[in-house]
């Protein structure tokens, strides 16, 4: 049997097609549903005090419709008086504007002349208005029943849709549980726990964000309402709601709300104040709601990225008109919790989500390969600002150093890319580390575990404890010792040897005779020749202390790993730079943090 | 010990040979030596016991074998970060020509010097200088 394969374009241009075209169906449901979502926590906080969900329901939605019946008129009313007045507005800004022309020729002029010639094209519409054809009136035929359906015609749809969103939210308030049952019987009855506790975790992810801007953004055009009415700019609760929906659209939204009212402030009123008032009114709330409101009532982060956010507006308000611009987000928001809890929808988290889009190791390690060399660099920087060179180095660096040998091992990258990244790497390092800010005198830069002891011992020139260090095998195991000694070098002075084969660097760290030495190793491969060290340093000086850094994954048996090195004579295995110096430091005597 | 073993040293070495009873003479000397060995009747099989995560510290091959040869083997090793770095010895029935070119830490002649094997073993997994 054939089965016909759907590419996820084809799948996608469907569901689009398919939500477009049942708009009349899925607009109001949506609409509905949020319209109750909205209304829950109310109905929560009511049936909490004893009232009957029937009760209930009736008093939210009686509020409701209330609500938005006055909010209706009351913009309705504001609408046509705006529309009436639009051209005495525009009068009224361009003899402002000629008021303030200074010479003739300059760009107010320009802009002067352009709204002459645009209010003589809303003169010259108006007077063909004026001048219509005489209307032939003819004798009218239609029965009673057709005149009644001629009237209420425009009016029916309107009305059969609220109709429908409001018996919709009716049911949705008042089954709220019976649906919220039916969707766990249809995900998941063979579950039901896992299944409610992920509807539950989703619905109050929903319910914090969602809930939280709508409210925050109701309160915010309440404020400008108020504001504008203060300052006397005329429609002052149309300009507070439409401000209010506007909040939805990150960046555009707000200054988009605000340049109609600055526009009718400005034509409006004398002088400047209110124009600037207008402006310094948006500005100011704005600056107080994303800054200090938001964070404290829905925290850092809203968990949708403003970038999909806006791109989700375009796309719901180019499919289903003004009803998309209004539901656009909260479609966005349990679009984005749904991808985080149905695997199958997990691509929607990645889309809409605010997390980063890489790991930050991952993200470090992809700029590197792609030779942005400065944008590793900086995120670098600004990692170690944040946690200090060291965490830094285990945060990016040495990831990085795995995903090279990983890649390198898959033969995804060659020998000279690999030594490109290696080379980009230790410049990296080199620029983080923080002697590379400035000279630093040793006597100085004592800090740290060291600096407590040189205090204790009263002794102003101690020289810091040294250390030899060894790269097992290869470039990247040299770069490891480079990140430890520049990491650690406020508290302990790390002295690389220059690569050479296993059995010759054996030879030189014997003859040394190091009391401590670090034998770095990038796992897989390299733990061979570190055990061979470990053998040969155990062997020949029975005193010293060896420290071997093996930054090991989970894949790689970290622990078997180190067992075999302390049978082959490490005296210590550390998996990071920060525990290596710890066990260095330990080796050395001086009591680690 | 009382079966005249050597204590155990912590090192493997993983055995490569299709001769079974060379391969079973050399793990069993190893095994008394203190060695843990590991046993391959040839390139594929020796292959396999690295991807089960054996990680020897000496792979002593043969190279004429059926299946997947010790040179074969030595070049799967070579192109793989997490085995290139593992020594190898080549034990073969042949003279440096026919060996051709490998990039292998010694190589020794059938019939082998066994003390001059063990010695070459010990030193290369850093048990002497």
């Amino acid at each position: 049997m054939r089965t016909i394969r759907v590419t996820p374009v084809l799948e996608l241009a469907l569901i689009v097609a398919i939500v477009y075209v049942a708009r009349p169906v899925l607009g109001p449901l949506a609409l509905a549903f949020y319209i109750a979502f909205i209304l829950t926590p109310p109905s929560n906080a009511l049936e909490r005090f004893g009232v009957p969900r029937a009760l209930t329901v009736a008093v939210m939605c009686s509020a409701a419709v209330a609500f938005f019946v006055f909010v209706g008129a009351v913009l309705a009313s504001q609408l046509v008086d705006l529309a009436s007045e639009v051209h005495n507005y525009v009068s009224q800004m361009s003899a402002k504007l000629a008021e303030l022309r200074g010479g003739k020729g300059g760009s107010l002029d320009t802009l002067t002349s352009a709204v002459k010639q645009l209010t003589r094209v809303f003169e010259t519409s108006i007077a063909r208005t004026e001048r219509a054809d005489p209307v032939r009136i003819v004798g009218n035929d239609d029965t009673p029943i057709e005149r009644l359906e001629s009237f209420l015609g425009p009016l029916l749809s309107p009305l059969t849709a609220v109709l429908i969103v409001s018996t919709l939210a009716v049911f949705a308030l008042a089954r709220r549980e019976d649906l919220r049952n039916r969707l766990i019987q249809l995900v998941g009855p063979q579950n039901v726990t896992l299944t409610t506790r992920t509807l539950d975790e989703a619905v109050q992810r929903i319910s914090h964000l969602l809930l939280g801007l709508t409210y925050i953004n109701a309160g915010y055009g309440v404020l400008i309402a108020l504001g504008l009415t203060v300052i006397g700019v005329p429609y002052a609760i149309l300009w507070g709601a439409l401000a209010g929906v506007l909040r939805f659209v990150p960046y555009v939204g707000t200054w988009t709300a605000a340049a109609l009212p600055t526009f009718v402030a400005f034509a409006t009123t004398p002088g400047w104040f209110a124009t600037l008032s207008t402006m310094g009114l948006f500005l100011a709330l704005d600056i107080l709601t994303g800054n200090f409101v938001e964070p404290v009532l829905l925290g850092r982060r809203t968990g949708v990225s403003a970038f999909a956010l806006l791109v989700s507006v375009i796309f719901w308000t180019w499919l289903w008109g003004a009803l998309g611009l209004v539901l656009a987000t909260p479609l966005t928001v349990v679009a984005a919790v749904m991808g985080r809890h149905v695997p199958r929808l997990h691509f929607l988290s990645i889309v809409l989500g605010d997390d980063p889009g890489l790991p930050p190791d991952v993200n470090f390690y992809q700029r590197v390969l792609a030779r942005a060399g400065n944008d590793a660099l900086r995120l670098a920087r600004k990692t170690a600002s944040q946690v200090g060179t060291l965490a830094t180095f285990d945060a990016l660096l040495v990831p990085a150093l795995r995903h090279l040998a990983r890649d390198i091992d898959a033969g995804v990258l060659n020998r000279d890319a690999a030594d490109s990244v290696t080379a980009s790497l230790s410049e990296i390092a080199r620029r983080v580390r923080p002697s590379s800010r400035g000279p630093v005198r040793q006597s100085t830069t004592r800090s740290g575990v060291f600096q407590s002891v040189a205090r204790r011992l009263s002794v102003d020139e101690l020289p810091k404890p040294e250390v030899l260090g060894v790269g097992a095998a290869g470039s990247t195991d040299a770069l490891l010792i480079d990140l430890l000694c520049y990491g650690i070098a406020a508290d302990i002075t790390l002295n690389p040897l220059p690569a050479a084969a296993p059995a010759r660097l054996a030879e030189t760290i014997i003859a040394r005779e190091p009391r401590v030495v670090c034998v770095a190793a990038l796992p897989p491969g390299n733990s061979v020749t570190a055990r061979y060290l470990s053998r040969r340093i155990r062997a020949a000086l029975p005193a010293t202390n060896i420290v071997v850094l093996l930054p090991a994954s989970e894949q790689e048996k970290p622990a078997e790993t180190a067992a075999r090195l302390r049978e082959a004579g490490a005296d210590a295995v550390a998996f990071d730079l920060k525990t290596a110096r710890e066990a260095l430091l330990r080796a050395l005597g001086i009591a680690g943090p | 010990m009382g079966d005249g073993r050597a204590k155990p040293n912590g090192c493997r070495v993983l055995v490569v040979d299709d001769d079974a009873d060379s391969r079973e003479a050399i793990a069993l000397l190893l095994e008394q030596q203190g060695y843990t060995a590991a046993r391959a009747e040839n390139g594929r099989a020796a292959l396999n016991h690295l991807v089960a995560g054996f990680d020897p510290d000496l792979v002593l091959t043969d190279l004429l074998m059926p299946v997947m040869s010790g040179w074969e083997l030595h070049a799967a090793m070579k192109e793989r970060l997490a085995w290139a770095a593992i020594p190898i010895v080549v034990l073969a029935g042949m003279g440096p020509e026919q060996r051709g070119q490998l990039t292998v830490e010694d190589a020794f002649e059938k019939p082998v010097d066994l003390p001059v094997l063990l010695k070459r073993i010990a030193e290369l997994c850093g048990l002497s200088e």
